[in-house]
This record gives C-alpha cells, structure tokens and sequence, in this order.
C-alpha cells in the first residue's frame, strides 16, 4: 500500500519532469524546433488548403452560374422542369402558399419566363423574355450588376436587353421594340423602351437575353402567377437551403439547388472533384512522409546527447518518453500554428477575389458557361479534422522508431556519436 | 577533402542513409505526382475522343456545309482502304442528315444519324441506352431523352419522319438514349446504318471515326500525327483525315482547365517537398556545427569547411536524386501501360462513365525540374549551417549548441 503510493507519487514527479525538460529542451534548440512547427504547420496549412480550394472552385462556378444563367434554389412545377412553357407556371394562388409556408427566413425571387418575339423596326427576334421585380431580382441574380450601358429597370414601360441581342435587333439605348407572345389563341402585345444593356459574359446568351418588370410580364401574359419562385443562398449552401425548403413546400412545387439546374456542368463538375480528390491523397502522404522523417532526423541527430542522459541514469523507457513528449509538444504547437494560419488564409481568400485573376480561369472553357473569375475558398471545419488527421498519424508513426531506437541505446557507444 | 567528405558519410551511416532516403522520396514523389497529373489529363482525352474517335474522315470541305450535304461514296472501299493501313484500328461509320420527326402534334427537326459502331466500341453506346434497346433492324430508331419528352414519345410508340432527300417514313421508337450532353439528346435520332444507307444513299456515310486501341496518352501526339499522314495519303484528296482536335477546337480546350488546378497543387506539393529536404539536411548539419569548429580549430579555413559540407551534401543529394529517379521512372514506366484505380474509386468512376484504368506519363522538362528543384534546395539547406560555422570564431563554433 505505502509502496504503491509512493510509486504514483514518483511517477507522477516522473511525468511533471520530464514535461519540464521537454519542453526545455523545445526552447534549447531553437532552430530544431522551430523547423519541426514548421513543417508540421505548412503540412497542416497545405492540407487545408487544398480541400478548401478543391471546395471553393466547384462552389464557385455554381455559384456564378446561379447568378447569370440561373438562380441559387429554384421552385417551380415539376411540369415546368420538364417543359419550361408558361402552361405550367405557378398561379397566384399558389405562389400565396408557398409565401406563407416558407416563413419569412427565406427571400424569394419570382420571376415570370415566356417566349416571345421582340420587334424593332423592321426587324424581329425568337427570344424568352424574363419578367423581373426590379427590386428584388438582385438577391438572386449578377445581372443587375452587369449593365454595361444605361441602368437596371425603374419604372414602367422599360426593356433591358443583352447586347447581343440589341446588336441583331439594331436597337440600342433609347431604342423602341414591341414584344409579342401568344396567349391561348390571341396575340397578346406591348411596347418597350431600351434602358440598359447586359453583358453577361456568355455570348450566345446576351443574343437571347430580355428583361422587363414581373409587373408588365404578367399583364402581358394575362396572369397574376409566376413561372418560377427563385430563393436567395450563400455559395456552397444552395443544396442545404433547398434540403430545408423541401419539407415546407406545398403539394405539386418541386424545389431544386443550382446543382440540379446546371445540366451537363453538374456531371463534369462531378468527375473534376473525384478526379483531384486522388491528387488529396498524394499530398496528404507526402505531409505523412514530412513530418515522419523530420521527427526521425531530430531525434537521429541527437543521439549523443541521449547517450549522455542515459549515462547519467536516466531510464531508457523514461528516455523514451522524452523524445515522445518532445515530438507531440513541438507537432502539436506547429499544427495548431498551422491550422491558425489556414483558417486566416482561407477566410481572407474566401471573401477577397484573389485566385480568379491569379489562376487566368477566364480561359475559353469558363466562358462559354458565362462563367465569372471570380474563385473563392470554401470554409468548412471539416478541413481541420482532414489535416489533422493526417499530421496526427504522421505524429504517431514518427514517435514509434525514434521512442524504439532511444529505448535500446548503448549510452557509451552513443556518445562516441554512432 | 574527398577522402575526408567520403569517410564522413560513413562515420555515421543511419544519417547519411536517412539523408540519401528523403532525398529519393522527395524526388520520387514528385515524379510520381507528376506522372499523376499526366494520367489525370489522360483520363480526359480518353474521355473525349470515345466519342469523337482519334482520326476522322470527311469529304473535304465539310466545314463550309450543313450537316449531311456532302457525302463519301462507296466506304466500304474507303474502309478497306483504313484498315489496310491500320488493321488494329476500330472503325465507325456514319451517315448524318437532318430531318423533321413529328409526333403527338408536335414536331421537331433532328439529327437523323444512321450509325454502325465498330463491336469493340459498341459499349460506349451502350451506357448511353437507358431504356429498351439500339435499333438494329429497318423502321428502328432510337431517341435522344430530351427529344422523346419534347415528342412526348415512349418506348414502343411510332414517329414520322420527313427525311430531307427521300421521303416520308414511320419508325418505331425502340431505345431511349441519355447523352450526357442535352444539347445531344434533345436532337439526336439513331438509325442502324445499314437500313438507314438503303433509303437515303447506299454504300455512303458522312462521316468515319478511327480509334487507335494503342493511344492512351496525350504524348503520343506524334504517332497520331503519323498516323493521319499516311491515312491523308490513302485515302486522296476528296476526303480530308483530322486529329479530333482538329475537328473540334473546343473540345481541347477543355483539357487546358485541368492547368490551373494542378498548378495551385504543384505549388502546395513542391514547398512541402521542399521542406522536407531543408529539415533533413538542415538539422543533419547543424548538430556538426560543433565538429565544423574543431576541423577550423586545427587550421581548415572557411572555403574549405563550406567545400567539404557541399561536397559531402552533393554526394548525398545526387545519389539519392538517382535512386528516386530510377524508382520514379520505373513506377511511371508500369503506369504508362495502365494503373487500375482502387477498387472503391473505380466504382465511382464508372457510375460516371469515366475510364477506370489511367495512363500516366511524363514529360523531359518535368524530370529536369525535380532534379534541379532537389539539388537547389538541398545545397541552399546544407550551405547554411557550413556558412555559419565559418562565421564564428573556431571556439565559439566549438561551443556553439544547436
């Protein structure tokens, strides 16, 4: 019993000194130790890195796509994803109960779509004009923001046109054109002024391009509905926000994410994701091999100095958890150092548009999607348990050889510098 | 100071061992992740050109016409011709016109394609079926899955179809086909070639796709090159043989994309590489600045110190450069004929249609750049320490703890 309890209280004196001297020995060998944080750090810091900008990219692209081509989280009738003619809008009544049944946490965009033709002098123009509210449309859409020429729409009576399709019409700013669509057997028509020009970006979609107010689409179209309810998202939350919209809807409105309206984009975004996610696991073996022989090299390198310890009485076992006490204090600190560091990083690039002009994404490929280059990083608290998964096990792995090769020392030998 | 540079590699072998073996993984690695980034970029152009085929044949002049207006005659000949040349080749036919399907009170205008798939390609369109079956025998056709919904038209029921130059008929929907791209599949209609040839024009096709079973990789642009030259020649010059990029432009841009991405991951892989050769060597020296001292104290001068670490480094750092070198090599050599995806992402890769077995490569300037971004990197961490030994005064570098 008083055995037993001086062993513990020894033991205990044990590990309090031996932390001591570890973490003396950090501070002792500065430079050591310092290298030591720092690959741990940048190991830590890469890892995050990387899966924020593998993230980041594809959120990106939907998200720019959402604000040109398309909208963050759609609602609409399933028959109107299959078949986008105003036959299958969303009538007043209903865009009523989907008001009511979503509350007021979301911001919802309805938008009024219907192919018409648009006259201008002598010449005319197949095209799906949009009905916008002026106000509201920039919640959901980059459109607003892209007037190269003139304004947004204010007032009754307004067009904005892409310029391409101001160019085939032969209008401009100022310019009249008359809008024409079909509603039942009549012909329903009204005229426009050209307030602004749009360029998206996207060529062959500023050829096609025509927004008037929701107001004059629906007196045109004889409706109080809308073909589609656009709801407002951050980047990288669309899918969420549709996953909780869902639940609340009506019967017969189906809800789809950014994702689920990119067409073919969605399949390739797919393939690039799982395609560098094989890229992840290079570099994360390689963080493995980093901090494993980093470990290794500083405990090799001070093999005389154990010698030393070990000729003074020191317990090879107790040696051993040293060194071992040393590593953990030395990738611990450089990995929270890191993680510190990461999160700064990314949160910085997740607000500020460096990456797109660094990266020259505005390559052909990005802009026949009209996609923007603007890139951000995703961030997620995921990443953090990515890397340090990875750095701990690399930390496990590195302890398991030096703690050996110190616990079978022959101190004599050892301090001749074998 | 070689003698003496030599013997202190083998005075304390575990560090000189576990110098020369981060030095090979660090280059190792690189190779490898590389040889990675090239299979990657494969898998692309793998994926590209199943569709397209590697070589394609058209009447000259294709380009300035719609779709159809010009046709090769007789290609049985011409596909004897092809595989002449080439016997390996896999050869697939088509013969392209468009017309106007109508059905349910709606009408739309298609691609009317009679197509004849060489067998061993004939999987590829097999994915595409997601309901019923390829048409095979007269009066067939299957359909694009948007085009189906825009016609309202299922398996089983019957179109008409106008079909520009020849006439009227009434075909049997029997396959639903999703192409991955909608744009396809809301105007594509597949007729089998042979029955298609009858009505519209016997014995002529549009267009011949070739694919090479050898080309798996983007380096193995030359042998194409080769191959459409001496094809070009068979063939004379009413028809004219192009690369698929020559066909599409756009299509190779796509692989241009991959660029950026594996650039942000060179340059994250490369500085971590590079830390991992500054630690070994750095702290493999700084331990010794103490014996620097002593050589110093018994009347080396400084160049010499600096000269002796350097060599003894670069002794290390070429050595293992090599050992990395042969290994990478050898790993990218066994890749280049094809590396199968673990089983789990093989799964995922062919739920998507995407070729399961890489083909990695490499390029001259890349194996260059290892090498130099190895020796740079080692000689900058190993000159250190020598340098501030030299600096201190022999008793202080004696003293000096590290």
């Amino acid at each position: 019993m008083e055995v037993a309890k001086r062993q513990e209280v020894s033991v205990g004196y044990a590990l309090q000194l031996f932390s001591r001297l570890a973490w003396r020995n950090l501070w002792r060998h500065r430079s050591r130790t310092w290298l030591l944080g720092l690959v741990t750090a940048y190991a830590t810091l890469a890892m995050v890195c990387f899966w924020s900008f593998l993230d980041g990219v594809f959120e990106s692209l939907a998200q720019s796509y959402a604000a040109v081509m398309a909208a963050p989280v759609r609602l609409a009738h399933p028959a109107w994803f299959e078949d986008p003619d105003p036959e299958n809008a969303l009538s007043g009544q209903e865009l009523a109960q989907i008001a009511a049944s979503l509350g007021d946490g979301y911001r919802l965009v309805p938008r009024l779509e219907f192919p018409a033709l648009a006259r201008s002098g002598e010449v005319s123009q197949g095209i799906m004009a949009r009905g916008v509210d002026p106000a509201l449309e920039p919640l959901v859409s980059g459109l607003p923001q892209k007037v190269v020429e003139g304004g947004w729409l204010a007032g009754p009576g307004q067009v904005v046109l892409g310029v391409g399709l101001a160019r085939m019409l032969d209008t401009g700013l100022g310019g009249e054109l008359k809008l024409y669509t079909m509603v039942g057997q009549e012909v329903s028509s009204r005229g426009f002024r050209v307030v602004g020009l749009v360029d998206s970006g996207l060529a062959p979609y500023n050829e096609a391009l025509l927004l008037i107010s929701l107001q004059e689409a629906r007196a045109l179209l004889q409706t109080t509905g809308a073909t589609q309810v656009e709801v407002a998202a951050g980047r990288g939350r669309e899918a969420a926000v549709a996953r909780a919209i869902k639940p609340l809807l009506p019967l017969g409105v189906e809800v789809r994410p950014v994702e689920d309206l990119m067409g073919i984009m969605k399949t390739d975004m797919a393939y690039h994701r799982l395609v560098y996610q094989l890229m992840g696991w290079l570099i994360a073996l390689l963080v493995t091999f980093a901090v494993t022989s980093t470990v290794w090299v500083s405990v090799l390198e001070r093999t005389r100095e154990f010698g030393l310890l070990a000729a003074l009485g020191v317990a090879p076992r107790s040696l051993a958890g040293l060194v071992v006490l040393e590593a953990m204090f030395a990738t611990a600190l450089g990995a929270l150092l890191g993680l510190v560091a990461a999160y700064g990083l990314i949160a910085y690039l997740a607000t500020h548009n460096v990456l797109g002009p660094l990266l020259g994404l505005s390559g052909e490929y990005f802009s026949q999607y009209g996609l923007t280059q603007e890139i951000y990083t995703a961030v997620k608290p995921a990443y953090a348990l990515y890397a340090l998964g990875v750095v701990g096990l690399a930390g496990l792995l590195s302890m398991l050889l030096p703690a050996r090769r110190v616990a079978q020392l022959e101190p004599v030998r050892s301090m001749r510098g074998g | 100071m070689w003698a003496m540079a030599w013997r202190n590699l083998w005075r304390s072998p575990a560090r000189s061992w576990l110098t020369l073996g981060v030095v090979a993984l660090a280059v190792f690695l690189s190779l490898v992740f590389f040889a990675f980034s090239a299979a990657l970029k494969n898998g692309v152009f793998e994926l590209l050109t199943r569709e397209t085929g590697h070589l394609v044949v058209q009447p000259a002049g294709w380009r300035t016409k719609s779709v159809g207006e010009l046709r090769m005659e007789q290609v049985a000949a011409l596909q004897q011709k092809l595989l002449a040349a080439y016997p390996e080749a896999e050869v697939s036919v088509r013969l392209e016109t468009t017309a106007l399907l109508a059905a349910n009170r709606r009408s739309r205008t298609v691609l009317l394609q009679g197509l004849a798939v060489a067998p061993s390609r004939a999987e590829v369109l097999e994915r595409y079926l997601s309901e019923g079956r390829l048409p095979v025998a007269a009066e067939q056709v299957a359909l694009g899955r948007g085009l189906a919904r825009a016609l309202r038209l299922e398996v089983g029921d019957r179109v008409r179809a106008s079909v520009q130059g020849s006439g009227l008929y009434s075909f049997e929907v029997v396959g639903l086909l999703d192409y991955p791209d909608p744009a396809v599949g809301g105007r594509l209609a597949l007729l089998p070639l042979a029955w298609f040839q009858q009505i519209l024009a016997p014995g002529a096709a549009t267009r011949v796709d070739l694919h090479f079973p050898w080309l798996h990789r983007l380096d193995q642009a030359a042998q194409l090159e080769v191959a459409r030259e001496r094809l070009q020649q068979a063939v004379g010059q009413a028809l004219v043989v192009e690369t698929w990029q020559q066909v599409s432009s756009g299509v190779s841009e796509y692989l241009d994309i991959l660029d950026p991405y594996l650039l942000v991951f060179m340059g994250l892989f490369f500085i971590l590489a590079g830390m991992l050769l500054v630690n070994t060597i750095y702290l493999g020296l700084v331990e010794r600045v103490r014996e620097f001292g002593l050589i110093m104290a018994l009347g080396a001068s400084r160049a010499q110190v600096m000269g002796l670490v350097l060599l003894e480094s670069l002794g290390l750092t070429i050595a293992g450069s090599m050992v990395g070198l042969v290994l990478g090599l050898a790993l990218v050599a066994w890749w280049s004929q094809g590396l199968h995806l673990p089983a789990g992402y093989a799964e995922m890769y062919a739920e998507f249609g995407l070729p399961v077995v890489m083909y990695a490569s490499i390029e001259p300037g890349q194996v260059l750049f290892t090498l130099l971004f190895s020796l740079a990197t080692a000689l900058l961490s190993a000159l250190w320490p020598a340098w501030v030994a030299g600096r201190l005064q022999p008793i202080e570098a004696m003293r000096a703890a590290p």
